[in-house]
């Protein structure tokens, strides 16, 4: 039986043992010193634009300045409505550049924006009783990543969900659906007037002894306890959270107070977070 | 009477009323209590040729796994040089075990997510800086994923596979931190918080967990919850993978005993 592939996050840093010591020890003082010289709880800056694609829904394209670049496409059909399937209305497909379409870092980040998203999302998808629209969201990695895509993928999504625009429906709720051809009138899919019902977004959190660190970078994930996938809501409700692998640097896991600490954290930087994003929105 | 109308099966005169059927519930029934976790059988050493092996069963469902475990073994030439164990962990279901349709051969993209999370569990329990250049592969394969439940239900499959392919590690005398134990609860629609539960629910949270030194190595939780919340269901799940920590040992006592006794390893089934 030939050894399973090992995932591409296993990779390991171009760091010595030497260099990740250091890193690790600089990490666990109190207060830690990022080598980027970022406070825990800041993200690095990025640069996003909206609506970029004429022939989509709505589309993103948001840039790390590392070069993690990606490239969000939503469009939608009518589908007829069945029973029971609200969690089908959404597809999500993520490509990797360079890697293969199985590759256990798309499958991870396809399932991670799905989870995140597709719960509330489903809701919104109706047309009158007997239809509804079905979202493809494709998502397109032009880097391979040098720090974890996730956060990366999600603010993408969720900009590009922000600027979908479906177009009006000029019939009624029984009849067979019949749209206005005026795009002028075309409906957001989440009207600016209610922020709070914006799409979830996805923080990645890494723990190193006590102190916790939000987007970190890879080799700040290489000498993590553990890093964790938050996703949360405008509310600060955790959608989902999963665990992702951290560097090999160290054995053992993390204490539940910082994961208790991490989930707490998770709220009030969330909210951070989406107020930028919704400056980012109205700026288009 | 020659008029009667003998092509046709014509019904009773008097009429009649149609059949009443009591509603079936949703899912079956849960006996157990809310804090109740079900009985588990591990059993190691089933498979000769790997390395170390391990088959887990849970009493009053048919979900059975099995995992086997080879390594460490050195990686070959071709990857590049690793100062610790590179750990690999593969969740496989067999073609028969679902309820209803065969399930495919070709890996798709719900083994691969429950493969990776296995590994990130499994992980950092191995002592991986003691084999440097040496690969440690965990083979699971579901051979029953538990037919009383209508869906599969994923948290039930990894905790169960987390559970035995701990033991099988450890057959395998790979040296660990720690036995990883793993548990799984779900909130119920009264809000109240089930171990173990056996069916399927929209909030879930999932816990490896190293009991003796009071560590997580890996949380997967499911459904909107609050923080408080996730707090909470992580701190019962931990607990209820406590619980499951018993039986993990005792499969790897058992077998230490039967190696001092018997100086061959004992691979009758018993119990």
């Amino acid at each position: 039986m030939a050894p399973p592939q090992a995932t591409n996050l296993t990779a390991t840093t171009p760091l010595s043992p030497a260099e990740l010591s250091y890193l690790r020890t600089s990490l666990l003082l109190s207060p830690p010193i990022r080598p980027d010289a970022r406070s825990p709880t800041t993200f690095r800056p990025l640069t996003a634009e909206l609506d970029i694609l004429p022939s989509t829904h709505g589309s993103s394209r948001i840039v790390w300045p590392d070069g993690g670049e990606c490239i969000v496409g939503i469009k939608a059909e009518v589908e007829k409505a069945v029973v029971d399937g609200q969690n089908k209305r959404v597809e999500v497909s993520v490509e990797v550049a360079g890697q293969r379409d199985d590759d256990p870092l798309a499958v991870f980040l396809t399932q991670s924006v799905l989870d995140t998203i597709a719960p509330r999302l489903g809701e919104r998808l109706n047309i009158g009783e007997r239809w509804n629209w079905k979202v493809y969201i494709d998502i397109l990695l032009l880097t391979p990543p040098i720090s974890h895509p996730s956060t990366l993928l999600s603010l993408g999504v969720n900009l590009a969900l922000r600027c979908t625009k479906l177009p009006l429906l000029i019939s009624a709720a029984e009849e067979d659906p019949l749209f206005s051809d005026d795009w002028d009138l075309a409906k957001p899919l989440y009207p600016s007037n209610t922020p709070s019902e914006v799409p979830a977004i996805s923080l990645l959190v890494a723990s190193v002894g006590e102190n916790v660190f939000f987007d970190p970078t890879r080799e700040e994930m290489s000498v993590a306890d553990c890093v964790l996938v938050v996703s949360v809501d405008y509310d600060g409700k955790v959608i989902a959270l999963r665990t992702l692998e951290s560097g090999s640097v160290g054995e053992g896991g993390v204490n539940r107070k910082v994961v208790a600490r991490i989930v707490s954290q998770c709220a009030e930087v969330g909210r951070e977070v989406f107020e930028g994003l919704e400056a980012i929105a109205k700026a288009g | 009477m020659a008029l009667a109308d003998r092509r046709r099966i014509n019904g009773p005169l008097t009429g009649t009323t149609p059949p009443l059927f009591t509603s079936t519930p949703e899912s079956p029934i849960s006996l157990k209590s809310a804090r109740d976790i079900r009985p588990v059988f591990i059993k190691t050493s089933l498979t000769p040729p790997a390395h170390g092996s391990a088959y887990l069963e849970i009493h009053t469902s048919t979900l059975k796994l099995s995992a086997s475990v080879y390594g460490p073994r050195p990686l070959p030439p071709s990857a590049p040089f690793s100062p610790h164990a590179r750990v690999t962990a593969e969740v496989k279901f067999a073609p028969f075990s679902t309820p209803g349709i065969r399930r495919g051969y070709v890996r798709d993209n719900f083994e691969r997510d429950l493969s990776s999370q296995l590994q990130i569990a499994l992980c950092r329990a191995i002592n991986t800086a003691k084999y440097p250049k040496s690969g440690v592969d965990v083979f699971v394969t579901i051979i029953d994923t538990g037919s009383n439940a209508r869906e599969v239900n994923e948290f039930e499959i990894l905790t169960a596979a987390i559970n035995v392919s701990s033991v099988a590690v450890c057959d395998a005398g790979v040296e660990m931190v720690d036995l990883v134990s793993a548990g799984f609860v779900g909130r119920d629609a009264q809000g109240d918080i089930v171990c173990d539960p056996e069916n399927v629910m929209e909030k879930m949270c999932l816990v490896s967990y190293m009991a003796a030194r009071d560590e997580i190595t890996m949380v997967w939780t499911k459904g909107e919850m609050e923080g408080e919340e996730v707090v909470k269901m992580t701190d019962v799940a931990a607990e209820t993978a406590g619980r499951t920590r018993g039986v993990v040992s005792e499969a790897v006592k058992e077998r230490v005993w039967s190696l001092q006794l018997g100086g061959k390893p004992d691979v009758k089934m018993s119990g």
